[in-house]
């Protein structure tokens, strides 16, 4: 790890000396010229949100500043279509579109592209991400299956975390945070030229709770306790001389403790994540070509899990990257792709040595616009993938290594329409088939149970194949300039072939549970919504949803997703003050608990609709200091059993120098 | 398909006349002097900056004299800042070192100038008249309103050897 950061260190130092430039793309110059967000999330080509074929939203620095909000996943629970659960008080979980089940595999999470996927678990761990709200300068979200450009698992949605460019965006702060629950939180993030044209940004954060909320009190329940603790190093630097040439360099440690939920029992675990990515792009005469590499390195060094005991995981993954970006004649754009990545998960006593899966993908976008109105993107990707293990066999295992020297291979494709109507209306249309691969978990895990679980074997299976996902949506915006205000409506229709499922079977008088693909499931639903967004004065927005999710294999929580879920936002600006409230209503669903028994117990009760308020207000007497008092949940809830969200109060001091 | 394609380039007509005949906005011009950053060779520092007007046309003049105005009061893009002056399109030969170029409203009746001084001096010129990048002479046409649009003539660029960075050019339109 330290030789990777040297060497990439050494890159970045050479590239600055040969006087090369930063930044992949001046999202800033870009933004400034067409004064609305610009993206490259949503076909791979940089564009303007308002141009883009795809259904896109945009939560922007200011958006975020006006939130009161701690982490990202509050910020997307905000808005339509997203379900957020609360597996503890500082860990969630994010579904898109339905499916909010916990340790949820189905949403790809990027920070400036980067994959920050835990391959292990088919899961994001939020709170490890090394980013500070005030380093954003915005996330970007694409609904529907993306898997032609993103590759595997991003079928039901796509999160790109942007963050401000260390050479133009001076971000030097300072956030002190004290709150219930025993919180204090603090932040410092400083911006450092190097030189004209190139810059470093530094960040660090240390976060600490007490935790709260479990809903069964056992003793056995009680043990799994365990405060939230937080802490997060990261640099981001970046080097820019002339206008052709950038090169970046991003490195980050976070080390965090949590209680988390799996299966319905409660587990916690300490979870280290190094990552180190380099990135240089281009421009020549063959088009914008862009390289990037990155490491990471997520480490569990003790896990204890309720049902399964305490073990150690390690994930490793490298990815390189390599794309170029041109446009032929006055209508056609392209990129060409190829993404090459390599994981190996360790877990001692459960994977029988390494478990490793080897990917490669060449992809292809094409957009064309047929006239200033209409313009279509299509994208196609193959993805070809190799697993395999090696290292010692567990005894109880009933696979060998040979079994697993398998491949799978897909193809996803990605099809969007946008038409202008007026110069208010815009409709969409868009398909795609994406693909959900398993988690190396569900591939290639051997777990036994604790007696008091039954003690039975949970074996992973490396025969599992990737589960195509096709997604159908048609959005219309509408853009009403008498309110300074845009509403969308959105339909939508996903199917899930070949879903992942672990029933449990007897295998020599034992028993056990097997992952195996069976039956899919279908997610049809609505969403409305409607903004006005204003510095000064009146700023409100809500948005409303409408799902129903159809699983045909009933596993315990079949058809258990919200149906209707409401958010609503009012707020008043006035010379230093601010005033917010966020409210929200989310429907009742089922959720799922497993208790001790031979076999298992396993709970399925329902989850009563809620209601969540959360007011702010906030005072910035001078441009640099801020000050800001935050309420989140003012009534008790609940999104799953086993845990109940209290409210939180905190006060926030921010210095900007 | 002909039914999305005429609307559309009935939209695209609008949008290029629509203009026609205004003065430069402030808006317009904060849109103009950025399209500069987005050059492969983009201009830094204080950069001379051509005003091109009409100096048979009044209401030429008054555009430029408020374009001229406006840079002197701070109008820039991110990496430069701008020193202009003032060129009557009957008199360019003055402006021959210069590499960028404003074309005030009210040139219509000299575009064939304003395109043999860009050619013969390989001058990148942006306007909010579209009409002038229609008609060949100005590089880059600019609205602000209802929305900011940027239309780039690609036969212009290239005869004048200017060049947009490729991620510039897939977020613009191009004629």
């Amino acid at each position: 790890m330290r030789r990777i950061v040297s060497l990439a260190a050494l890159g970045l130092t050479v590239l600055v000396t040969r006087n090369v430039q930063a930044q992949e793309f001046d999202y800033r110059a870009a933004e400034s010229l067409f004064g609305e967000p610009v993206t490259m999330s949503a076909t791979g080509k940089p564009e303007r949100v308002s141009d883009t074929a795809v259904l896109m939203k945009v939560i922007t620095a200011e958006d975020i500043r006006r939130s009161g909000a701690r982490n990202i996943p509050t910020l997307l629970q905000r808005l339509g279509g997203i379900d957020v659960v609360h597996e503890s008080p500082d860990s969630v979980d994010v579904g898109f579109d339905g499916f909010n089940q916990v340790l949820n595999g189905r949403v790809m999470v990027l920070i400036n592209g980067r994959q920050v996927y835990f391959d292990a678990y088919g899961a994001v761990f939020w709170s490890t991400l090394p980013v500070e709200l005030e380093e954003i300068r915005q996330i970007e979200i694409i609904h529907g299956a993306q898997s032609a450009l993103y590759g595997f698992n991003a079928v039901d949605g796509v999160i790109n975390i942007v963050t401000f460019d260390p050479i133009n965006d001076k971000i030097n702060m300072v956030r002190a945070r004290v709150g219930n629950h025993a919180r204090r939180d603090i932040a410092a993030t400083t911006t450092q030229p190097l030189g004209d044209q190139a810059g470093i940004r530094l960040t660090a954060a240390d976060d600490h709770a007490q935790d709260y909320g479990i809903v069964w009190k056992t003793p056995a329940d009680r043990a799994f306790f365990k405060n939230p603790n937080r802490r997060s190093i990261s640099l981001d630097a970046a080097a820019s001389a002339s206008d052709d040439r950038q090169a970046s360099l991003e490195a980050s440690h976070t080390d965090v403790s949590e209680r988390l939920i799996a299966s319905g029992v409660l587990f916690n675990a300490r979870i280290k994540s190094d990552v180190v990515k380099v990135a240089y792009a281009e421009e020549t005469n063959i088009g914008r070509l862009s390289a990037t590499a990155s490491y990471s390195n997520i480490d569990m060094p003790w896990e204890q899990n309720q049902a399964a005991g305490v073990f150690h995981i390690g994930d490793t993954t490298a990815v390189a990257q390599i794309s170029d970006l041109f446009k032929l004649g006055p209508a056609d754009s392209f990129r060409v792709g190829l993404d090459g990545r390599h994981d190996q998960v360790s877990a001692p006593g459960t994977t029988g040595g390494f478990l490793t899966s080897d990917m490669a993908a060449p992809s292809l976008m094409w957009e064309h616009r047929f006239s200033p109105n209409l313009s279509a993107v299509n994208a196609v990707r193959y993805d070809y993938l190799k697993l395999g293990r090696s290292g010692d066999q567990l005894i109880q295992d009933i696979f060998s290594s040979a079994d697993f020297d398998r491949s799978d291979q897909a193809i996803s494709v990605n099809s969007s329409i946008l038409q202008s109507l007026t110069e208010e209306d815009k409709l969409r249309l868009s398909f795609a088939r994406g693909l959900a691969l398993p988690s190396l978990a569900y591939l290639g895990k051997l777990e036994r149970m604790a007696p008091v679980y039954g003690g039975y074997y949970s074996y992973g299976n490396p025969d599992l194949r990737a589960s195509p996902v096709y997604s159908y949506r048609v959005g219309w915006d509408h853009q009403f300039r008498s309110l300074d205000a845009t509403s969308r409506v959105v339909l939508f229709h996903d199917m899930t072939m070949n879903q992942v499922v672990a029933p449990f079977k007897v295998i020599n008088s034992r028993l056990v549970q097997e992952f195996i693909n069976s039956t899919g499931s279908v997610t049809n639903g609505l969403e409305l919504g409607l903004e006005h967004k204003a510095r000064q004065g009146w700023n409100w927005g809500g948005n409303y949803t409408y799902q129903r999710v159809h699983e045909h294999y009933n596993w315990g929580l079949r058809n258990a997703a919200p149906v209707n879920k409401l958010n609503g936002n009012i707020g008043y600006g006035w010379g230093e003050w601010e005033a917010d409230l966020y409210a929200s209503y989310i429907s009742a669903t089922k959720g799922l608990l497993a208790m001790p028994g031979n076999p298992p117990k396993t709970v399925v009760a329902n989850i009563k609709g809620h209601t969540a308020l959360s007011p702010r207000i906030a005072w910035q007497p001078t441009a640099s200091l801020s000050v800001e008092l935050t309420a989140e949940n003012l009534w008790s809830y609940r999104d799953v059993l086993s845990q109940r969200m209290e409210p939180s109060y905190f006060l926030t001091l921010r210095v900007a120098y | 398909m002909s039914r999305f394609v005429a609307p559309g380039m009935l939209f695209l007509s609008c949008l290029l006349l629509s203009d026609a005949g205004n003065a430069t906005t402030l808006n317009e011009l904060k849109v103009g002097v950025r399209v500069f950053d987005f050059l492969k060779s983009a201009p830094h520092g204080p950069t001379p900056l051509a005003v091109i007007f009409d100096g048979r046309n009044g209401a030429s003049v008054d555009d430029a004299r408020a374009i001229v105005g406006w840079v002197n009061s701070g109008v820039s893009s991110i990496k430069a800042t701008f020193v202009p002056s003032l060129f009557d399109v009957h008199q360019l030969d003055a402006a021959a070192d210069y590499r960028i170029a404003i074309v005030a409203d009210g040139t219509d009746a000299s575009y064939e100038l304003i395109r043999d001084y860009a050619l013969r001096n390989l001058v990148l010129t942006v306007s909010s008249d579209l009409s002038c990048m229609r008609f060949g002479s100005c590089t880059v046409g600019i609205a602000s309103t209802p929305r900011v649009e940027v239309v780039i003539n690609r036969e212009v660029a290239t005869s004048c050897g200017i060049e947009f960075s490729e991620a510039f050019r897939m977020m613009v339109r191009e004629y």
